[in-house]
């Protein structure tokens, strides 16, 4: 579900209550899955500025590949990636992707674009059309997934964002892929899959950053 | 045709090119025939000049005598014919284009001269066809002088022409008194040798140039420009081959000993000089120029070339024109200095113009290996225009660190023009009756005003200045003219003879052998990325740098000094709030005094109305905390909005009739604006109620004043109510919608008129345009 302005103001008002995401944490590392999809995690080390704080409701989310391969997803100081390394699993990876989205439907997702959020409509009507049974993940048509881009911007790219939260950046912001996300599917056909994976995760602590610098200055009255 | 076959085909044609038509000598010819006082056609006796060009094209006798001779093999003739075709074409029309085009920017010109182009095609029997161009130019010449028809004639020495089959120029004149045309020449223009018709560098100057540039001091000056501190790998180097009895070539690599190389990957630190001497013997050096960029692809040098028309020099005597030259290279250092920029190093071109150079402090200055460059102030509030399409591009300003630090210069450049102003020479100002400076200049190759003197910021990946060596055409070394210890042009130069005898080749080398090369030895001063940073302030260059942007560089300097008033204003303001926005997002607390007078500084600076009320409003956030950042940022708009609409177009209060917003429907782009100024307008009323009427109730407000807002407050609880009413039934029936979404915005233009009434009669706007002081 696309979020409006107004709606951004109110979610940004429920952000912090009082919450503990480790049981969801533990849960999604220990989903049970189809040998077809690979799991890595990653934590934050202790005193890293990208993770989010405790007691905030929050996940980022991020896709790479098109289509979509890879699944990031962090939470507090983890970071959760899911994969497939053929195609031919992607019924079985739309499904995990679901069921883990429904495991942790009391966070608030937020993604960098609007891409996560069509994507996932994507898949569902992908999984309607190949007979599947999709009841039990009609949530999905209704998820919202928070854009954090700039309002008055909808093509900013992540490299501008970054700049624009660190004013003293001078070299990179630390992307294995020099930020040039066409090298994905590139690297998914060559099976280096540990690149990608370095890229999802730098995208989603520099998304952290932004939601913690940025987004919630912005939405909280 | 692939690039490859194309550049080779290219190079084919260039090596053909040992003849080209003599128009110099025609010209010269007519010139002699209108200065000569006995003759009947003097020209003072004449006030109509008709000169009409026939050129036929291509000449394919002179391929085929090629083809025969080996030049070319037989699958390349027709790509050359296709290309000598296509570029004589092209350069016709261009020039045609141009012509007329200065002449319609210069008022003396415009109803003297006039230009007429059509085209013909010629089909004989077993041959292919031949194109036909005729070129008329009339002249009046009792509103100008000689000089400037032949420099407008002069222009026609097209080098491409060399591939035409013939030229026939035809000059007619009209006596006065009389009503008709009478022949005055008919010259069928011949071919010549290029060696033959014009001065440039030749093997009988190799000496010279092998003496000069194989010079101990020369040797160490191309290692300074070649391998600058600071930086690991060299700049590129272009060179001026010298081949028989054509013009020199531009070429990269060189011959060794049989082996082929690039020249910048030879010449190392270490090279012995001996070595280097040979290099430059047996490959005939005669030119060295210095890339912009570094063999590893980093920007080295930031680089402002200004280019004078030839046409000036034939036009105005040539002391006058250095003194214009000079003038606008003062003003670009005075602008610099204004910005916190070192002086320039100026040097002289080696013919007309003047090359200004700064030098990088290291590759990290500029970078944009994330495919952006590497300046957080171009993301964080500049809020420039054309993003979308600059994102988009794969080459853009935002992406690319040479098109950045080329539009960087040229927002200076244009800073320059407009705003620091540059002296222009009283003879040229009423020759051509320029009023403003703007009218003389252009920032890119391409424009088409001939006339203009072009200021030319070469930062491209491809740009390359020439490093101390001889002109081609004019036998001139181009020599340092400032000294970089005073940062000021060397008084000697400020007279042009004296630039012309000190950059003779024999001069040059005697200073060298008299070890005189403290001027030449000097480096340019570097550039830090704390210089660039200062500059991408709302105070200093980055109104000018949006401006840039929004009208691309061509129409950039095209507009009116009104018109660039205008939307430097625009730009100074809206960068200034979001400059003020972005610098309140990012406070974490450093030194709060030193924070709120640096933005009171810059406030009075740019001459900002609402200062006090912005000061107060981020004390209110930062230190009094008692708004959030979300309604910093409300009334922050609000106050720009304000001082956007009661200053900056203030018209929209003067606007009475309704019906012109027809017009306004008529187009998406301003529909959409229309919808956000009336958003806007209508907030700035809610904020005069809320501020004027509710919160400071003490205030004495007339009677009038509590009329209009009494009436604002009825009228758009009405007329908000109807848009609601309209916009929340729009989903529930598809054949309505458009009805009930055009009766919407039916009252969302009534509530826009409803405010401008209100803010109309509650500040007393249009009787006189003090809205601001009113509302403060």
């Amino acid at each position: 579900m696309e979020v409006n302005n107004i709606q951004k103001f109110n979610i940004a008002r429920k952000l912090c209550t009082k919450f503990d995401g480790s049981p969801i944490i533990k849960k999604l590392k220990g989903y049970e899955r189809d040998p077809s999809i690979k799991f890595v995690f990653y934590t934050l080390p202790q005193k890293s500025h990208f993770k989010i704080p405790k007691d905030v409701r929050v996940a980022i989310i991020d896709f790479e590949g098109s289509p979509t391969f890879m699944c990031g997803i962090l939470i507090q100081d983890t970071i959760l990636t899911y994969y497939i390394e053929e195609y031919t699993h992607k019924i079985i990876f739309y499904k995990l992707v679901f069921n883990l989205l429904k495991i942790a439907r009391d966070l608030w997702f937020f993604a960098f674009s609007d891409h996560e959020r069509t994507e996932l409509l994507g898949f569902y009507h992908y999984l309607q059309v190949q007979g599947e049974d999709v009841s039990e993940f009609a949530f999905i048509t209704e998820l919202p997934i928070i854009n954090l881009q700039k309002e008055s911007s909808q093509f900013e790219s992540l490299t501008e964002a970054v700049y624009s939260i660190q004013p003293n950046l001078v070299k990179l912001t630390g992307d294995s892929l020099f930020r040039n996300s066409k090298l994905v599917n590139k690297l998914f056909s060559a099976q280096m899959y540990e690149e990608i994976i370095k890229h999802n995760q730098n995208c989603l602590i520099n998304e952290s950053l932004l939601f913690s610098v940025r987004w919630y200055k912005n939405y909280k009255l | 045709m692939s690039i490859y076959y194309q550049e080779k085909i290219k190079y084919i044609t260039e090596d053909l090119m040992v003849e080209t038509y003599d128009l110099y000598s025609a010209l010269k010819k007519l010139k002699t025939t209108l200065q000569d006082e006995n003759d009947k056609f003097y020209w003072q006796d004449l006030y109509k000049l008709k000169v009409h060009f026939q050129i036929h094209t291509p000449d394919y006798e002179l391929l085929d005598d090629f083809y025969q001779q080996g030049a070319f093999k037989s699958h390349e003739f027709v790509a050359i014919v296709d290309m000598v075709k296509a570029k004589i074409k092209s350069d016709i029309t261009i020039l045609t284009n141009s012509i007329d085009y200065t002449i319609a920017q210069y008022t003396p010109l415009k109803n003297s001269i006039s230009i007429v182009h059509f085209e013909s095609f010629e089909k004989l029997k077993s041959r292919n066809s031949t194109r036909i161009d005729n070129i008329e130019l009339k002249f009046n010449l009792n509103r100008l002088g000689l000089k400037i028809v032949l420099a407008f004639l002069h222009w026609w020495n097209l080098s491409d022409l060399a591939f035409s089959k013939s030229i026939k120029v035809k000059i007619e004149g009209k006596l006065r008194g009389k009503s008709h045309y009478d022949e005055i020449a008919e010259y069928e223009i011949k071919k010549k040798p290029i060696k033959d018709l014009s001065n440039f560098v030749s093997i009988n100057d190799l000496e010279k140039t092998n003496e000069f540039l194989g010079h101990k001091y020369y040797f160490e000056l191309l290692k300074n420009y070649m391998f600058p501190d600071g930086f690991e790998s060299q700049a590129e180097i272009t060179l001026d081959i010298i081949k028989d009895e054509q013009f020199p070539q531009k070429r990269r690599t060189v011959s060794l000993d049989g082996s082929r190389m690039k020249f910048h990957q030879l010449i190392t630190k270490i090279t012995p000089h001996k070595e280097y001497q040979r290099i430059i013997k047996e490959n005939r050096i005669v030119g060295i120029y210095c890339s912009v960029r570094s063999a590893n692809d980093d920007l080295l040098y930031l680089l402002i070339d200004i280019d004078v028309p030839s046409i000036f020099y034939k036009i105005f005597p040539t002391q006058t024109v250095w003194e214009l030259t000079l003038n606008i290279a003062k003003s670009i250092t005075r602008t610099a200095a204004r910005f916190g920029l070192p002086p320039f190093k100026v040097s002289f071109s080696g013919k007309k113009g003047l090359h200004l150079l700064f030098i990088l402090e290291n590759p990290q200055v500029i970078q944009d290996v994330e495919q952006f460059v590497n300046f957080s102030e171009l993301y964080r509030f500049s809020l420039f225009p054309g993003m979308k399409t600059l994102k988009k591009e794969k080459v853009s300003t935002l992406n690319d660190k040479f098109k950045f630090a080329k539009s960087l210069l040229q927002s200076l450049l244009l800073y320059t023009v407009y705003k620091e102003g540059i002296e222009i020479p009283f003879e040229i100002r009423k020759r051509l009756m320029v009023t403003h400076s703007y009218q003389l200049f252009r920032l890119s190759v391409d424009a088409k005003n001939k006339l203009a003197i072009l200021l030319d910021s070469s930062s491209m990946a491809r740009g390359v200045f020439r490093i101390c060596s001889p002109h081609l055409g004019s036998k001139l070394v181009s020599i340092p003219i400032s000294d970089m210890r005073t940062g000021k042009i060397c008084e000697r130069y400020l007279d042009y003879e004296n630039v012309r005898e000190d950059a003779r080749l024999k001069n040059v080398i005697e200073k060298f052998e008299n070890n005189d090369v403290d001027l030449f030895l000097q480096k340019p001063n570097p550039i830090t990325r704390d210089h660039i940073k200062n500059l991408l302030r709302p105070d200093k260059l980055l109104p000018a740098f949006a401006t840039l942007l929004r009208f691309g560089t061509i129409y950039a300097i095209m507009r009116s000094h009104g018109s660039f008033k205008f939307w430097y204003r625009f730009f100074e303001l809206r960068c200034f709030y979001a400059y003020v926005q972005d610098q309140v997002e990012n406070y974490h607390g450093q030194h709060f005094t030193h924070f709120i007078n640096f933005m009171g500084n810059m406030a009075s600076r740019l001459q900002v109305e609402s200062r006090d009320q912005i000061m107060n409003l981020i004390k209110l956030h930062l230190v009094e905390k008692k708004i959030s950042y979300p309604l910093f940022k409300h009334w922050l708009n609000t106050y720009y909005y304000i001082e956007f609409f009661f200053k900056l177009k203030n018209e929209v209060f003067l606007r009475e009739n309704e019906e012109s917003l027809l017009e306004l429907f008529q187009n998406e782009i301003q529909f959409s604006n229309f919808l956000s100024q009336a958003q806007e307008i209508f907030n700035i009323a809610v904020y005069t109620i809320s501020s004027q009427v509710i919160l400071e109730h003490n205030n004495k407000l007339s009677q009038e004043q509590i009329e209009s807002a009494k009436e604002f407050f009825n009228d758009s609880l009405v007329l908000i109510d109807l848009a609601r009413h309209y916009l929340s039934k729009l989903s529930s029936s598809s054949s309505e919608r458009e009805e009930r979404l055009i009766r919407a915005i039916h009252f969302i233009s009534k509530l826009y008129f409803s405010s401008i009434v209100f803010l109309r009669q509650f500040y007393k706007l249009g009787e006189n345009n003090k809205g601001i002081e009113i509302w403060r």
